[in-house]
């Protein structure tokens, strides 16, 4: 059923792209705009993981067909700047994978789809997936700063992101006062043309069509979930601005989510910088997420410390989200010094604490380093990191360069070399030492193509190969 | 299988090289020298502060014109830019023509005997050298949306904006305005003053600002919010998007945003090179990161099942070997799951499903001793049986029982 209507979908809204692309190319006189994106990607990869004999061997096709359109509604903007624009934008979205999953020690493969046999049916493998990213019509530019959306869309701030269908207003009547709210439904593995991305950890939805629910009883079936929210931005940066937001979303059986976020940044001198943020579950009225940061920005350096605190939250409805989860604690202190504007060196000091109450405490702590240098029309650099502490020691260092061979080509590599011992597993440690080159070929103005080779090589995984291309186009016409 | 890999990634590499190849050679031949007078634009003010080439693309500049000097600072700015405080866009040319510099400079303007010492005095390097011909100056638009009658008519002086000018032995891109110089009012200090990006930045049909040109990308300077896209911009872009996301609406659509978080393809400047070998390390450490881009039950779930790692593999595929420590540590004796389950629960439901934990943990399993829930639990379990009643069934079954227990 749902694959029925994927396809549909697929169908229906490639004509709709072919038809405004063939409206835009009429050649009669029109006042809109018409923007026609494209990304492909290619990836051919092998994934194996110790302790187990199954190899995957991917090769997936990433298509994006993008299409936005936008129509000023008066011919010359207000003295505010604004200018009253209708606009739209599609984008549809294909996966292909055509790797399979292999045993190596046995001569079989996991056939992802094939629902009548048990014993190699993967649910959550499918092969193709279509979905509908994001599909809205919006009218910005309005008096009093007003932007209408609807359609499915993304939402993010100190609450996190929530991809919905349903509306969206945003009112910015003076520079010092910002109103927004949203209504509709999210968007999940089980909407029409939705995929799983953004929603909250819990467990996975789908529908099972007419697979027997009793042989994936993880599994669980698609259920709609409406979300609403707002928020309200109040004074001016320069002295504070505060922002407090509101978020909630229902489903069948209960509440999944219903938060407070708030925000405060202050800029009292240019390059200062002062931020609190804060997130409030309001189901156990439990402190989910705080943080505070300040940063100094001069014309060459940036000096900045910060401290957070998060504690992992799950949809309500699972039972994940009554075990007792360890708060995490974050600071970090960073300087980059931009000695000219071909020269950055920078680094930070990290330390992570995770209380695990009657288990103790995990310290951690790490360092990071990071260098860049132009050279002529050539761009090297250098980063480097080393964390240790209850979570195991683990080091890099990377080595980039790019290198425009002229104008429309452009040379890059990168290696690394990888340091890792996990403590919970034994016997998963070494050195990971990597490789890639690729080249980006800017064909023209609009189009763009990118080839990389990837290989890395460990004591745990041995060989593994990736290539990737892609070929971007975008424009306005 | 080797081999056939092997023979794919020669011919690619050799199809690269091809390419490179090719390039380099036409360009080569595209390539021609330019007699164009090389630009003199300081890229600095006096302040020392950076002139960004994509506002004001270089300019070449083959005139001599001292402002400072006492009798051109003697005449108003108008005399000889008789047009600027008309001109409404910022493409229109307000370089003085010839014409205004003739009632003092006739002499020198008579074309009937020219010299590297009559006509030398405003074109720079005019001689022999040069054929005795004038170089031609170039003027590029500056990419930005300008009215300098709006702000004639709001009383705004010259060399309010245009610092300095007057000092200076020939005005370049370096006496243009910087943004900084322009939010000193457009800020929001002045109440006429608009402050929305786009009514000084160029825009894309949409609204949305163009930031890609020929020169570069335009990259917010490092005073405006912390917005600065630096090396280090990957980890602070959430700070600032979360409180301010709609300056980064400015500039960037919501496709951008999705092209990593909706975890398609692997961001190298997110997960560089080998990152998939020390993930399991990184994902205990940065949790909550994680959850931004990777839905757990989905993303991670799926690729631990075909692997064979997770409880919910088909079950042909799935690892015959222990993929946790020995039961001993793991499950009984110091109880190592339960700690690693508070450390990280992520890391569990990326392979586990809820059956896996309801059969011990569940009231109807085990039972007695094994509680999972944090202390203090039962004084808010009311309220939560009430939010949302489908975990506690999951191990609870009875769910009225329950009720009767958490008042």
């Amino acid at each position: 059923m749902h694959s029925r209507y994927a396809h549909l979908i697929l169908r229906v809204s490639c004509a709709l792209i072919c038809l405004l692309a063939l409206a835009g190319d009429a050649g009669v006189a029109r006042a809109y705009d018409v923007r026609v994106e494209s990304d492909t990607v290619f990836q051919a990869y092998e994934v194996r993981s110790p302790g187990t004999s199954a190899l995957m061997t991917r090769r997936r096709l990433l298509q994006t067909l993008g299409l936005s359109f936008a129509n000023p509604l008066v011919d010359e903007p207000d003295s505010d700047g604004r200018m009253p624009t209708l606009s739209a934008n599609v984008r549809l979205r294909l996966e292909q994978d055509f790797g399979d999953t292999c045993l190596l020690a046995r001569e079989l493969c996991v056939r992802a789809t094939n629902e009548r046999d048990s014993g190699v049916y993967q649910p959550l493998a499918q092969t193709t997936l279509v979905d509908l990213p994001s599909a809205y019509v919006d009218v910005s530019g309005l008096p009093l700063g007003v932007l209408v959306r609807a359609g499915r869309q993304l939402t993010w701030d100190t609450i996190g992101f929530a991809r919905f269908d349903g509306a969206f207003a945003r009112a910015t009547p003076f520079a010092w006062l910002a109103v927004e709210g949203l209504a509709g439904a999210v968007v999940r593995s089980t909407s029409l043309g939705g995929t799983s991305a953004f929603e909250i950890a819990g467990v996975p939805r789908l529908d099972l069509g007419n697979v027997d629910p009793s042989r994936v009883p993880f599994i669980a079936p698609p259920s709609t979930m409406r979300v609403d929210g707002g928020a309200l931005e109040l004074g001016r940066s320069e002295w504070v601005r505060g922002r407090i937001a509101f978020r909630e979303m229902v489903e069948g059986e209960g509440v999944v989510l219903r938060r407070l976020g708030t925000g405060l940044v202050s800029e009292p001198l240019a390059g200062f910088r002062v931020q609190l943020d804060g997130v409030w579950d309001l189901l156990d009225g439990k402190n989910i997420a705080a943080a505070a940061a300040t940063s100094y920005d001069l014309p060459s350096v940036r000096l900045l410390a910060r401290v957070e605190r998060n504690v992992p939250r799950f949809d309500p409805g699972t039972i994940w989200a009554y075990f007792a989860i360890a708060p995490i604690s974050e600071g970090q202190l960073n300087i980059t010094v931009k000695p000219s504007e071909r020269t950055e060196i920078g680094g930070a000091f990290r330390a992570r604490y995770a209380e695990l109450g009657s288990y103790g405490n995990d310290v951690d702590w790490g360092g990071e380093a990071h260098g860049m240098i132009r050279v002529g029309s050539t761009r090297l650099s250098a980063a480097g990191s080393v964390w240790g502490g209850d979570l195991g020691p683990t080091s890099s260092v990377l080595l980039d360069i790019s290198h425009p061979l002229n104008p429309f080509l452009s040379f890059e590599g990168r290696t690394s070399l990888w340091y890792f011992n996990d403590p919970l597993r034994t016997s998963i440690y070494g050195v990971s030492l990597a490789e890639m080159v690729g080249v980006r070929w800017k064909v023209g103005a609009a189009t763009s193509v990118m080839v990389e080779l990837d290989h890395a090589t460990s004591r745990v995984t041995g060989h593994r190969f990736r290539m990737m291309m892609s070929v971007h186009i975008g424009a306005w016409r | 299988m080797k081999a056939r890999a092997s023979a794919v990634f020669l011919a690619l590499g050799v199809a690269l090289a091809a390419a490179l190849g090719v390039q380099t050679a036409a360009v080569g031949q595209r390539r021609a020298p330019s007699s164009a007078p090389r630009a003199r634009a300081p890229q600095t003010t006096s302040l020392g502060q950076p002139r960004s080439a994509i506002m004001y693309p270089e300019e070449r500049i083959a005139l001599k014109m001292n402002h400072s000097l006492p009798a051109h600072r003697a005449l108003p700015c108008t005399r000889c830019h008789a047009q600027a405080a008309q001109s409404r866009v910022a493409s229109d040319l307000l370089v003085p023509h010839e014409d205004s510099c003739l009632p003092c400079h006739a002499e020198q303007i008579a074309r009937a005997n020219p010299s590297a010492e009559r006509c030398g005095i405003c074109h720079d390097g005019y001689g022999p050298s040069n054929s005795m011909q004038a170089a031609a100056s170039s003027f590029p638009t500056a990419r930005l949306r300008f009215s300098h009658a709006t702000h004639v008519s709001q009383g705004v002086a010259c060399v309010s904006c245009h610092v300095g000018v007057q000092d200076t032995t020939i005005a370049t891109r370096a006496n243009m305005p910087t943004m900084r110089d322009c939010l000193q009012c457009h800020g929001g200090a002045s109440p006429t003053a608009p402050t929305a990006c786009r009514t000084c930045h160029l825009t894309e049909p949409d609204g949305v600002i163009r930031t890609h040109y020929p020169e570069g990308n335009m990259n917010p300077p490092t005073w405006l919010h912390g917005m600065h896209h630096d090396a280090d911009w990957i980890v602070r872009h959430r700070w600032v998007g979360a409180d301010q996301g709609s300056e980064c609406a400015n500039c960037h659509r919501e496709s951008e945003c999705a092209a990593c978080h909706d975890a398609r393809i692997r961001p190298r400047s997110v997960h560089p090179n080998d990152f998939l070998t020390i993930h399991p390390q990184a994902a205990r450490r940065d949790e909550p990161r994680c959850v931004t881009c990777h839905t757990i039950q989905t993303f991670c779930a799926e690729c631990h099942a075909r692997l064979g790692v997770s409880t919910i593999s088909a079950p042909t595929v799935r690892a015959t070997a222990r993929f946790h420590p020995p039961e001993a540590v793991w499950s009984r004796g110091p109880v190592q799951h339960a700690m690693e389950a508070r450390r990280s629960m992520s890391s569990c439901v990326s392979c586990h499903a809820e059956r896996d934990c309801v059969a011990c943990h569940g009231a109807r399993g085990i039972g007695g001793g094994l509680s999972p829930h944090p202390p203090n639990f039962a004084a808010q379990c009311a309220s939560l049986l009430r939010d949302n009643p489908r975990a506690c069934r999951t191990c609870h079954g009875d769910l009225g029982e329950l009720a009767a227990r958490c008042q």
